[in-house]
């Protein structure tokens, strides 16, 4: 009986892998096909590999272009996230009131509007102030998304950190702000290391607020990478493969900090205290 | 003179029900002062206040003479030692043990000093290196009592220390505390819920019920002096058995008469009126088995046995009302024998049936 049902357990965990690696692996083999070797009606497996994707994204100005402009923003945005985000989610945590809910759901709900509501407005804005297509007004827009992102993931991470250990440093001396950054923040360090990561996630795959408020000059990644699909039949399928696989690397790098964070948020809230 | 005065306390949550309401205790110098009572009952209210972690709604504190109501904790010279450990749980032992020696501003040198006696009372000088999560629940205590010490502070707080810690480890490190307190003197408030740990280690026990001092005295006068039935009730293992009685008259002797149950009550000891309704309390070990035709005897019949080694404790019921008395073991009765027993005079507790309140004179 045991045996059989984790032999169901591992066919299921296995076809579920393959649902969700599949697609990455043949992007990432399409990445180093030629174009004739994509556009066959049999799939390839074997097949002459290639680097000339990977070249003539290298050697092109718009994705060099998109590149710069998504770590600059992406970066940016985050780190103002983390200065902005990181004292209100504490200040959330450990000054609860009875409007505290009203104010998380606030923070959330931010997160609730569709990037075009939130990018039309601040077209006009951006125009007005001639800061239209700049890193700036970008970057300025995406707080909304990473203040709240990393406000509302840092307070679960601050919620964690028990009072009595703030208490204790109280106890030993310490004042408030001597107790955030000696005792609160470094231990909800790992915590917070996956909130931020994953804001910057979000932030760097964002695409329909970059479609919007940029044109050129500081177009992202994900909107250079969107650009390649309007070509018509022209698609250079190998180019637009090695560009995903290129945007997906940021994610991957920091998928083990929001790991982390996921299974520290999950985990029982006794632990660190043993019998 | 008192080291610590505590003068009309008060204390109100948001909710605005009073946990605390007239509160007054003074703690002399070095001593080791027990707050006992069931849950919920403001015990740890009371530590906070002291302590500096919670604000003093109305009343004035005192410590070493100064009014420190509106102090920060460091300005009143305490450590405090919490339940679940509250250790750093980034730092090492040593840093853990350290980390308030730190904010002093001392020489490492003098800090190293007073870290490596601090961890050798408490015998964890091999820890240093460790984080505390690799360390048991007792190892753990232990860091969090050198903590404390390590300051060299005028008052130890200690809030429900021994809570988390199984049954061994709670007796052994409760051994350790006391033998501290004996080598360092210092004036201590110590809270707890056990009873027997209030017994063990303090010279005065006070006993609070719904933020209230039910009774504050030695634990020799709490166990053998309870002013009321709550603490009669509260300290002791077995409980005291309590049996609803009448006063009579016989003579001029005062005679107890209740269901199944007919004794004479020394009138020296205590206030009684022909006719009262009062409650009689009596030790399990202070009820002991004799002969038919013995004074004071009372026929019942035991219920139960249980063995515990060397006492055995016995169940039985007078009337309607279940009382239970220890023998020792080689002298134990049979299930369901007919037995006589007697409630040892001078052990007697009587309490008035409805304010609970203790009959006994007061001598002087
Ligand atoms: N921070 C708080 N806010 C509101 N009520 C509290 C707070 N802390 C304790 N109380 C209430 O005060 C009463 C006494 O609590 P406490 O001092 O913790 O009791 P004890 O330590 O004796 O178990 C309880 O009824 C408790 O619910
Ligand atoms: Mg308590």
């Amino acid at each position: 009986m045991r045996l059989i049902r984790n032999l169901i357990g591992f066919v299921l965990v296995v076809a579920l892998a393959l649902m969700v690696l599949f697609p990455a692996a043949w992007t990432l083999m399409g990445s180093f096909k030629h174009l004739k070797d994509i556009v066959t009606t049999e799939a390839k497996f074997i097949f002459t590999p290639t680097l000339e994707n990977y070249a003539t994204i290298f050697s092109s100005v718009d994705i060099y272009k998109g590149v710069v402009n998504s770590l600059i923003i992406s970066g940016v945005a985050t780190l103002l996230g983390v200065i902005f985000g990181l004292p209100a989610a504490y200040a959330l945590s450990k000054f609860k009131t009875k409007r505290t809910p009203d104010i998380m759901f606030f923070i959330l709900s931010l997160r609730f509007m569709p990037p075009v509501a939130i990018a039309i407005p601040w077209i006009s804005v951006w125009l007005n102030l001639n800061l239209f297509d700049t890193r700036v007004a970008v970057i300025v827009t995406y707080l909304i998304t990473s203040i709240s992102t990393i406000a509302w993931m840092a307070v679960a991470a601050f919620d964690r950190v028990s009072p009595q250990i703030e208490e204790a440093a109280y106890v030993d001396g310490y004042g408030q702000y001597e107790i955030f950054w000696r005792v609160s923040l470094p231990v909800a360090f790992k915590s917070l290391l996956g909130a931020v990561a994953y804001a910057f996630v979000v932030v760097w795959n964002e695409l329909m607020i970059g479609l919007i408020l940029t044109s050129s000059r500081s177009t992202t990644l994900p909107v250079v990478a969107a650009g390649y699909t309007s070509m018509g039949k022209e698609i250079p399928w190998g180019v637009l493969n090695a560009a995903t696989v290129i945007l997906a690397i940021p994610p991957i790098l920091v998928l083990g900090l929001i790991a982390q964070f996921m299974s520290s948020v999950f985990k029982h809230r006794g632990s660190g205290v043993k019998g | 003179m008192e080291f610590i005065h505590i003068k009309d306390f008060r204390k109100i949550y948001d909710d605005n029900v009073a946990v605390l309401n007239n509160f007054n205790l003074d703690v002399r110098e070095n001593e080791f002062v027990v707050l006992l009572g069931p849950s919920g009952c403001g015990k740890s209210t009371l530590l906070r206040m002291i302590a500096g972690l919670e604000n003093i709604t109305a009343g004035d504190l005192y410590i070493a003479g100064k009014r420190v109501n509106d102090a920060r904790p460091r300005e009143r010279n305490i450590a405090m030692v919490f339940q679940n450990y509250a250790l750093y749980p980034h730092m090492n032992v040593y840093d853990n043990i350290a980390f308030g020696l730190r904010r002093m501003k001392m020489s490492e040198g003098e800090m190293q000093r007073r870290v490596e006696d601090a961890s050798g009372l408490l015998g964890i000088s091999e820890f240093h290196r460790k984080r505390p999560d690799q360390l048991s629940g007792g190892q753990q205590q232990r860091v969090a009592i050198a903590r404390a010490i390590v300051k060299t502070p005028q008052v130890f707080l200690f809030d429900e220390p021994l809570s988390n810690l199984d049954a061994k480890l709670r007796n052994s490190l409760r051994g350790e505390i006391k033998k501290l307190h004996i080598k360092l003197n210092t004036t201590t408030i110590y809270v707890t819920h056990d009873q027997l740990e209030a017994m063990t280690l303090a010279d005065r026990i006070v006993l609070m019920r719904n933020g209230k001092i039910e009774q504050a005295g030695t634990p020799d006068e709490i166990y053998n002096k309870p002013e009321s039935m709550f603490t009669a009730g509260f300290i002791g293992t077995p409980q005291i058995n309590f049996f609803p009685v009448e006063i009579q008259g016989e003579g001029n002797r005062p005679v107890a008469v209740g269901d199944g149950l007919r004794m004479p009550l020394p009138p020296e000891s205590f206030n009684l009126n022909i006719g009262q309704k009062v409650v009689i309390g009596i030790r399990p070990s202070h009820i002991e088995m004799v002969g038919r035709n013995d004074g004071g005897a009372v026929a019942t019949r035991v219920d139960m046995l249980e063995n515990m080694g060397e006492e055995t404790l016995v169940s039985f019921t007078l009337g309607s009302t279940p009382g239970v008395f220890l023998v020792l073991s080689d002298r134990a009765p049979n299930r369901s024998e007919e037995i006589f027993i007697r409630f040892m005079p001078n052990k007697l507790h009587v309490f008035v049936h409805d304010s609970s309140v203790s009959l006994r004179r007061k001598i002087g």
